[in-house]
């Protein structure tokens, strides 16, 4: 793969993301503000604590007498401001200042992942060292104690490159399934740092359009692989409110090493094409292994 | 050792011209004579033209095959109406009693085409060529082909081979760039030796007198183109060469246009034939022009219809005349001159090989003179023919004992063989029909047999022809017709072997013929190049025949077997960087 | 720039990978051994070596060699391969590569047995038929500010040791064009020696190739013989060098002779005995010889008169015999324009005469001849049989090895080829589909085949030279090249290695060389990736 290709996917990569991650973003966002006011018909009876409590998570909940019906104050619900003119930062429910959803729930993102492939058999099929994919995760947080919550991940990366290797055209894909083991720790309820352990397997296709063989030849193989990584994730969409059920929008980074199992590389010609010579040996262009560091970016949301 | 070839004079048709001399007698009839005889004289003029290969060296392109030892006799070409004549102080006259008619003609003159054919230089050990353009010679071993290069002045052109008494080869050769001349000599050792000498400008010609004393170095007008030559250019400057350890040369005047240098027997005199008379150069320790002696007191006399024979113990000069029936003796000694008158118009002139004897055909027939004539009736002269052959050239073996009679000036395909001796009073003869014209014969040095070269005979498809005839044994003439006609020749001394080439240009058509006189048979060999001249090694039994190539190529071929062996880049070694 | 900002972006290096994968593949022609075919993988600066350990199989090495690559040769025994390769030019920093020689072997197993570093790029590289001798020189790609295009390095390959020899070839005016190489010859002085012609523009130089020569006096005993002049009144250039041993009883000299470019003449060029205060081994003494017509070729031969030289006149048409003691021709008239001619002596004599028996072919009529030089000069026909075969030729091929040492095969002109056997006569026909083929042996003959291809073409064919019998065959990629090679796992298999090129993609296909079977093969690919990953 060239540069101009390499930024080409980067950029296309880069604007899918961005326009799933905005896509995602303003529906959150405006989910978080469009969200009607609770009964705002009727006069509510929840006690005052509750959105005391809401709007001050640090302050613990003051306990007050509560009057008795009769001597109770009369208190009117406040009808909701005209929608002509909301009022942005007022939050729909007092935070609890709970982690609740910030730290447990279901999660879904996709992102960009750069992979670094130093291995020599990556030459055929690329310029340089780079193998950008496309990478979708999905998975729950299964376990919280305080800071730390453990979350399980199914992971898929794709991407591809094409070279031309002394004049001869090559195209390599790699698809990469991990299944990730997720340890988190959250500084604050809106970010975490995560070390994570995704082991899978990856398959590479590999393709060498030789004329004197006839046309393409491929060299197709299945490895195990396993991704090492560290990273930080930080919400930037959501209620305060632990307690809450609505999306949140995360943004993650992570980095670390991707280990791939060497294959070999043996391109033989799927033999439908007529041009094929017969009994043609395969070309053999030694071993790759498609291991090296990444990085990844990635918006999940999550809930 | 020079070769023993063939020197053919080379005297080119002489121009005719008659006037007849009586001693006593009728004016009026000598006015009307030579009226008569004048007028039909400048007709027949313009009948024979020179002959196209005399004189001048044959092909070639950088390569030349230098000329004969001892100079050649030509004297030029084309015929004037006025003959030359015998008169004056210290002359006498004697008349035969041929018989006079009143309107005598002379017959078409014979052409001399014997001196055309030349043969490269050869000494004991090597023949020695030239080349003008990498100014070298070459020095070719004729036992095992080596070639070795001497450097001579610029554009050595003429060489000639040098007697000499040590066991050693000499040559001297003419540079005509330079206008010098370089003796080489190669010892017994192997080492070669030059010296460099001034002559003349001009130099073309080089004769030596039998001991190899003496060297006249001078300028034949046969040799120069005759377009280049200005009737001023007398070319009568010469060097005379003392050769020694320190040679000397000296630079002399001689009459009008030499055309022959001969010696007398005690060197101690040159005697050069020119246009104005012999000059007599006194061989000294300052070599000088001694006197100069008239063959003719007319000063209308036609030098150049000549025809001058010396003696070769340089005593006498025989001089004949084109269309004129007297012999000239001229005592070289001192100067007198006597005039024999002969019946018949004299067509050739030979002397034997003594001098003792001047051979004249006249009338169609060999009229043998004693040298000097004294005063011996021309009438009681000895006179041999041949029935059937009325030969007007004759052809002598050296000891004169075969005479070939023959005609060139018409077609003519007959030979008269005439062997005699002595006086010449017995002798036996017979004409052969060789059955194309006779172009030029030359005889075997042993006298036994004789080559005549033809040319094309009627309805022939060959290019010439040349035949073979025993002198001695009666015996039909071999004929032979060539692809190309015949253009030179040279016997063995010994006289039982012959080497004839024959060349066309035009065909490209070139090659020799190695003869065995004996049995009349003759191998032919074919050349890759045209042949330019031939000659004889006797020393090692081969002969050789140079041939024009850029590079210089040369033949020899073995007597015997005729085998050959092919030489070609003499100069070639020379260029090897080793 | 844009990469910088990339990696900014992800705050992380991205690294890259090596310029190998971005190098394309752009080989040479490919060399074939022995046992194994080279190809050069001149980007990168490798040989990739391909072998086959068994039946169908194929293994490929990568060698080192020197970067730009400009000329890879086998050696004729198929066991070495010499590539030249120009380095880094020009050299700025110490560790830029210099020109180099690299000398591969493939047996045992291929290998890089020695590499020679030069001073200056060369591209010029000739081996010796006889394995002994090689030599490095100067070529017109080769240019630098100031070249001298006389200098040569030899090779002894006998002592690879040895560092090359450099040698300033002796000439006045002109630079080497041609090597050739003499056998072992008698010289009139000294010990028997080899020796390399150069031809040069109007000169032929001699060098001294007796090993134990010290390399001044190698230089300083060369002989350069300056060419004649032709018509022109130019030094010719020479066309060809024949060479022929002293021969004792003939009293000939050792000999060579020049063929001249346009030129009616051959320059014969004795060795004879030098001076006898020379202590050189021997001394030129040129002659010039007319032939009456341009060669086509000359060859010395032993005939019933001695040893000549023929040269071939196809204007004439004539054969001239040249008598190299006397320069003496003797011109035989030929029934045919024959333009070629090769000695068959080894493989059709029968008796102990000595005198050769020559193959004679034309590339304008559809005849050969078969000479018997034991009647060149005594018998009317000279000794000469014609034989008509189907189209003019254009080559002679030899058939290696020892199985068929009567056979050659002789590529015709319309892309046809047939398959002579002298001894019968015979040269059968075998008739292509009208496209011009290459045709290839096993270097030694063990397969006993004759391959015939057409490159860029998917069919090809396997001959059996016993039966003449054709097998067609067919490439899944168009053919590049093919090669008959032994096997290197020892079981004495041969495999035919049948290569396929198209930009950056390598191929071969691999097949039984003894009996191939299109429907019993394997065909490889990714070749040009030999070396480039890791296992």
């Amino acid at each position: 793969m060239n540069d101009f290709e390499a930024r080409s996917l980067l950029a296309r990569s880069a604007r899918s993301s961005a326009f799933v991650l905005s896509a995602a973003f303003s529906t959150i966002s405006g989910y978080a503000r469009a969200a009607p006011a609770p009964a705002t018909s009727a006069p509510t009876e929840e006690p005052a604590t509750n959105a005391n409590a809401v709007s001050s998570p640090a302050t613990p909940p003051s306990v007050t007498a509560v009057p008795s019906p009769a001597t109770a104050p009369t208190v009117t619900a406040q009808p909701a401001h005209p929608a002509k003119h909301p009022l942005p930062d007022e939050p729909l429910h007092p935070d609890d200042g709970r982690m609740g959803t910030h730290q447990e729930h279901w999660l879904f993102g996709i992102g960009l992942r750069e992979n670094f492939v130093a291995h020599s058999g990556f030459d055929p099929f690329s310029t340089n060292n780079v193998l950008p994919q496309f990478s979708a995760d999905a998975g729950r947080v299964l376990f919280a104690s305080g800071q730390l919550s453990f979350a399980a991940l199914a992971l898929f990366d794709y991407g591809s490159v094409k070279a031309s290797a002394r004049g001869l055209n090559t195209s390599l894909s790699v698809s990469r399934v991990t299944a990730a083991a997720e340890g988190r720790y959250h500084f604050w309820r809106r970010f975490y740092l995560f070390g994570r352990v995704a082991p899978g397997a990856l398959y590479s296709g590999a393709t060498l359009s030789d004329p004197i063989a006839g046309g393409d030849q491929h060299s197709n193989s299945w490895t195990f692989a396993t991704d090492l990584s560290l990273g930080a994730a930080v919400e930037f969409a959501g209620e305060a409110r632990g307690a809450s059920n609505r999306p949140r929008g995360w943004i993650g980074l992570d980095g670390g090493y991707g280990w791939a199992q060497a294959s070999k590389l043996a391109f033989k010609s799927s033999g439908s094409d007529a041009n094929t010579p017969a009994r043609l040996e395969p070309v053999e262009l030694g071993e790759l292994a498609v291991r090296g560091g990444f990085f990844r970016i990635n918006g999940t949301i999550t809930f | 050792m020079s070769n023993d070839t063939h020197a053919v004079s080379g005297t080119p048709a002489q121009p005719g011209s008659a006037r007849d001399r009586y001693a006593a007698g009728s004016l009026l009839r000598a006015l009307i004579t030579l009226g008569a005889c004048a007028g039909l004289a400048l007709s027949l003029g313009a009948c024979s033209g020179g002959d196209d290969d005399s004189a001048a060296p044959l092909g070639g392109s950088d390569f030349n095959g230098g000329t004969a030892a001892g100079g050649s006799g030509a004297t030029g070409n084309g015929q004037s109406a006025s003959g030359g004549s015998f008169s004056g102080g210290g002359t006498t006259s004697i008349v035969g009693t041929g018989g006079t008619s009143a309107m005598e003609t002379p017959p078409p003159p014979e052409k001399e085409l014997e001196s055309a054919f030349q043969a490269p230089v050869a000494t004991d050990r090597f023949v020695w060529t030239a080349n003008p353009s990498t100014d070298r010679v070459a020095l070719i071993a004729a036992d095992d082909f080596s070639v070795r290069l001497a450097e001579a002045g610029s554009a050595p052109t003429t060489v000639a081979a040098l007697p000499s008494a040590r066991d050693e080869d000499a040559a001297l050769v003419l540079n005509a760039g330079s206008d010098d001349a370089t003796i080489l000599r190669v010892g017994a050792d192997g080492e070669l030796r030059s010296t460099m000498l001034k002559t003349h400008s001009g130099a073309n010609a080089v004769t030596v007198s039998p001991s190899g004393a003496w060297g006249i170095v001078w300028s034949n007008a046969a040799l120069v183109d005759p377009t280049l030559l200005d009737p001023t250019d007398g070319l009568q400057d010469l060097t005379v060469v003392q050769f020694g350890d320190e040679p000397v040369t000296t630079v002399v005047s001689v009459g009008y246009r030499p055309s022959q240098v001969a010696f007398d027997a005690k060197e101690e005199h040159a005697f050069v034939v020119t246009q104005s008379g012999i000059s007599v150069i006194d061989l000294g320790d300052s070599p000088a022009p001694e006197s100069l002696l008239r063959l003719s007191d007319d000063p209308a006399d036609d030098a150049a219809a000549r025809d001058v024979n010396v003696t070769p113990d340089g005593h006498y000069a025989v001089v004949r005349v084109d269309g004129q029936k007297t012999l000239g003796f001229v005592d070289l000694t001192n100067g007198e001159r006597q005039t024999l008158t002969l019946a018949d118009f004299v067509t050739d002139l030979d002397l034997s090989v003594d001098g003792k004897q001047a051979f004249a055909v006249s009338g169609g027939a060999l009229v043998v003179v004693p040298v000097p004539p004294g005063s011996v009736d021309p009438s009681t002269l000895a006179r041999a023919s041949a029935p059937g052959e009325t030969g007007r050239s004759v052809s002598l073996s050296p000891d004169a004992s075969l005479a070939l009679l023959y005609s060139n000036a018409t077609t003519d395909n007959y030979l008269g063989i005439l062997t005699g001796g002595g006086d010449w009073s017995e002798y036996d003869a017979r004409a052969v029909d060789l059955k194309a014209p006779v172009l030029a014969v030359f005889a075997s040095p042993d006298a036994q047999h004789g080559i005549a070269f033809q040319a094309t005979a009627k309805g022939s498809s060959k290019g010439g022809a040349f035949s073979i005839v025993s002198a001695q044994t009666d015996r039909a003439p071999k004929i032979v017709g060539t692809d190309a006609a015949p253009n030179a020749l040279a016997f063995a001394p010994d006289g039982q072997s012959a080497i004839i080439t024959t060349r066309d240009l035009t065909k490209q058509r070139y090659g020799t013929y190695l003869v065995h006189l004996a049995s009349l048979e003759q191998t032919f060999i074919p050349l890759s190049s045209p042949p330019l001249a031939a000659g004889m090694v006797p020393s090692v039994n081969r002969a050789f025949v140079a041939q024009a190539h850029p590079e210089g190529r040369i033949t020899f071929v073995n007597l015997d077997d005729g085998s050959q062996h092919t030489l070609t880049g003499f100069e070639l070694g020379a260029k090897v960087t080793q | 720039m844009n990469k910088h900002w990339l990696c900014s972006l992800l705050l992380l290096g991205c690294g890259s990978r090596p310029e190998a994968w971005d190098a394309p593949f752009t080989p040479t022609a490919p060399v074939g051994l022995d046992n194994a075919v080279v190809v050069m993988d001149t980007t990168l600066a490798r040989a990739l070596v391909l072998t086959s350990p068994g039946a169908l199989e194929l293994r490929e090495d990568v060698l080192p060699v020197g970067q730009h690559v400009v000329k890879a040769q086998a050696s004729p025994d198929g066991k070495r391969l010499f590539v030249l390769s120009r380095g880094v030019w020009p050299r700025r920093n110490a560790s830029d590569e210099h020109p180099r020689l690299t000398v591969i072997e493939t047996d045992p197993a291929p290998r890089v047995v020695k590499t020679y570093e030069l001073d200056d790029p060369l591209s010029g590289l000739v081996v010796d038929s006889e394995n002994e001798w090689a030599v490095l020189y100067v070529t017109s790609e080769d240019s630098r500010t100031v070249t001298n295009p006389n200098e040569i390095f030899l090779l002894h390959l006998s002592e690879l040791d040895r560092d090359p020899i450099p040698v300033t070839v002796q000439s006045l005016a002109g630079s080497p064009q041609s090597f050739s190489f003499t056998s072992t010859l008698d010289m009139p002085n000294g010990e028997a020696r080899r020796l390399l012609v150069v031809e040069m523009q109007s000169e032929v130089t001699l060098v001294d190739l007796l090993p134990s020569l010290g390399n001044v006096e190698r230089t300083t005993s060369q002989v350069t013989i300056q060419m004649s002049l032709n018509q022109q009144g130019q030094n010719a250039t020479p066309a060809e060098v024949v060479f022929h041993d002293a021969d004792a009883a003939s009293g000939l000299d050792p000999q060579l002779a020049v063929r001249l470019q346009g030129d009616t003449n051959v320059m014969l060029l004795p060795l004879v005995a030098p001076s006898s205060s020379s202590t050189r081994p021997f001394s030129v003494v040129p002659n010039l010889v007319d032939v009456g017509g341009q060669a086509s070729t000359i060859r010395f031969v032993n005939t019933d008169d001695g040893v000549r030289l023929a040269a071939l006149v196809p204007s004439k048409p004539s054969a001239g015999l040249v008598d190299p003691n006397t320069g003496n021709v003797t011109s035989i008239t030929l029934a045919k324009p024959f333009s070629g001619i090769a000695l068959v002596t080894a493989e059709l004599a029968t008796d102990a005469s000595g005198t050769d028996i020559a193959l004679l072919w034309s590339n304008t009529t559809p005849t050969i001849g078969l000479w018997d030089l034991g009647k060149a000069t005594t018998a009317a026909t000279h000794g000469i049989d014609t034989l008509q075969v189907g189209a003019s030729v254009r080559d002679v091929l030899n058939v290696p090895g020892d199985a068929f040492p009567t056979s050659k095969i002789l590529e015709g002109q319309s892309g046809d080829f047939y398959v002579l056997d002298l001894k019968a006569r015979r040269s059968s026909p075998m008739v292509t589909n009208g496209r011009t083929y290459q045709l290839t042996f096993a270097p030694d003959g063990q397969s006993r085949r004759l391959w015939a291809f057409a490159p860029s073409e998917e069919d090809f064919s396997s001959v059996e030279l016993g039966t003449l019998n054709p097998t067609e065959l067919h490439a899944d990629s168009p053919v590049w090249n093919v090669f008959d090679i032994a096997q290197s796992g020892g079981a004495g298999g041969r495999t035919a290695v049948v290569l396929h090129h198209s930009g950056g993609a390598l191929g071969a296909t691999v097949l039984d060389a003894v009996a191939p079977d299109s429907a019993n093969t394997r065909f490889y690919s990714g070749l040009a990736y030999g070396g480039l990953s890791h296992e």
